[in-house]
């Protein structure tokens, strides 16, 4: 199945199982990917097969086509992974966001499209998963509260090349404050205190992936012909997510950890600095992608808050980060989407098919929505 | 060891640069597996404690891998670039074990070794290509500077502390 592993994985952690089904082409094609797949998965219309005990959180990370290929942008192993959950209070509520990072394509690498998590565990734990293996390791000797203990701990039992972590800890948001957040292998911030409070729900510290599988893409030729001589594509610039920051770079120098001021929400354990994707969709109307070449150039790069936020969609929808796209329009951006896409699975999508399908997904991502502010 | 020809080009690395992205990884995926997977890479980015660390094979001019292979599946290309042949090779990892950075990578499909070939008969190898960060130079080795043209290898081992050394991993999982 090109651009896609075809398979979910979903773990209980009530009874420490976990399920491995496959994701059918029709679904994968109805869907696109990332929000969409998660949508499904949540949606009361949708395919809620499966749906986890209606009382507990519910976490879905699904990621894109395009995710863990050479795909335009960000240092390419951009992903598109979104985190809708479902909690209460209150109830029925959920939630999406974007992250960047290796988590997406090693999920993909390991051989699954989607990673949907459920249930509370009674004990601390950690779920290890290496390709096909599931393993869950009980934590209860860890300082939950100490990141950089729980990052040494995964990376300890899970020291291979080809691994990522999901964790959560403390981080310093002010001088005198901290948090609950979610991060990732380098210390960026994923999720701040709501989404990892539903870790803390499912009594979940962290998530360590192992993958040493591969993606396979429909139009070898193609997809290489359109990353390697596409000036679209490789603008050159690094992405924003993984470079390191100016005080990154200071700390690395000086051997000083940044302080807060420098790195106001950085994750103090690393001090690698982060940054927060975009603001979530609120507001965001379809028919912005109609008005490709009337967005108005409220940012640095030329694009428009529209624009952005519909970047966030399809970021999170295909598995690409276009903050580094060197479009020119809209217009240009969704025909090289719409290039890739067919490179990485072979489906065509025509301009008109994409707006409406976006279309329809979001209307259900936004129906199943109550994100509280 | 046995002397062999300086190679003419090297792919350098400077960690300080580097942001951990893979991209590499993934050019040299897709350009020699036609897929894209970080296990299917000859070039590797190592997670150390304090940022990245891209390895590939610089080609020494003393490689002890070429002595220590039992079946001479080691040889050394054109381009001065040294590779496994496939066919010889026995899929005993010796190569992988004495290369003072691990250099080789293990194949998914074969289980043999498989080395950076410097993208024989490219411009520019395609991890050089596609790293945002500058972080990868493909430099020609002959003029520029004596002691790397003498044997990359041991000179860019030189500048690792012991500290980073000690975190590179002899085999991959």
């Amino acid at each position: 199945m090109p651009g896609w592993i075809g398979r979910k994985l979903t773990v209980n952690l009530t009874d420490s199982k976990a399920e491995k089904a496959p994701l059918s082409q029709a679904h994968l094609d109805s869907y696109l990917g990332g929000w969409g797949l998660n949508a499904a998965e949540f949606s009361r219309a949708g395919s809620n097969q499966g749906l986890p005990p209606p009382d507990g959180a519910v976490l879905s990370l699904a990621t894109g086509p395009l995710t863990g290929t050479l795909a335009p942008s960000p240092p390419i192993t951009a992903c598109g992974v979104c985190l809708p959950v479902r909690r209460k209070p209150p109830e029925g509520s959920c939630m999406h966001l974007n992250f960047g990072g290796d988590f997406g394509p090693i999920l993909k690498y390991s051989g699954y499209d989607q990673l949907v998590i459920a249930g509370k565990a009674a004990r601390p734990r950690a779920i290890f998963i290496r390709d096909d293996e599931i393993d869950f390791l009980d934590v209860s000797g860890l300082d939950r509260r100490d990141p950089g203990e729980i990052r040494a701990a995964l990376r300890r039992d899970s020291a291979g090349k080809f691994s990522t972590l999901l964790y959560t800890g403390l981080i310093a948001r002010e001088e005198d404050r901290s948090e609950l957040a979610l991060l990732d292998d380098r210390g960026r911030l994923i999720g701040g205190p709501k989404l990892a409070s539903v870790f803390a729900d499912m009594n979940l510290i962290g998530v360590s992936l192992t993958g040493s599988g591969a993606i396979e893409v429909y139009d070898t030729e193609g997809f290489r012909k359109i990353i390697g001589n596409d000036a679209r594509v490789f603008p050159g610039r690094p992405c924003p997510c993984l470079s390191p920051a100016e005080s990154t770079l200071n700390s690395r120098r000086t051997g000083q950890r940044p302080t807060a001021g420098q790195n106001p929400i950085g994750a103090p354990e690393s001090g690698i600095w982060f940054s927060l994707f975009p603001p979530g969709p609120r507001g965001f109307s379809p028919a912005a992608l109609s008005h490709e070449e009337d967005l108005p150039g409220l940012e640095e790069n030329g694009k428009g808050k529209q624009g952005l936020l519909a970047d966030s969609y399809i970021f999170g929808l295909f598995g690409l980060c276009p903050t580094l796209l060197s479009r020119k329009s809209r217009r240009e951006e969704i025909d090289l989407l719409l290039d890739l896409f067919y490179g990485a699975t072979g489906r065509k999508l025509t301009r008109e098919g994409f707006k409406t399908r976006l279309g329809e997904i979001l209307d259900e991502v936004m129906n199943d929505e109550n994100r509280p502010d | 060891m046995k002397p062999r020809p300086a190679p003419h080009h090297a792919i350098l690395a400077d960690g300080s640069k580097c942001s951990g992205c893979h991209r590499c990884e993934l050019a040299c995926s897709l350009k020699f597996f036609g897929l894209f997977g970080l296990a299917c890479s000859r070039i590797r980015i190592h997670k150390l404690d304090d940022g990245y660390l891209p390895l590939v094979c610089l080609a020494c001019s003393q490689a002890p891998c070429l002595d220590v292979c039992p079946a001479n599946a080691r040889e050394v290309l054109p381009n001065q670039a040294v590779d496994t042949d496939g066919d010889k090779c026995i899929g005993c990892l010796a190569c992988l074990y004495i290369c003072p950075i691990s250099a080789p990578a293990i194949s998914p499909e074969t289980k043999k070794t498989m080395t950076c070939n410097l993208c024989a008969g490219e411009e520019e190898p395609w991890c050089v290509r596609a790293c945002p960060e500058k972080a990868l130079s493909y430099l020609p080795l002959e003029n520029t500077n004596r002691e790397l043209a003498a044997g990359p290898g041991e000179y860019w081992l030189r500048l690792l502390s012991p500290r980073k050394r000690a975190q590179i991993s002899p085999v991959s999982p």
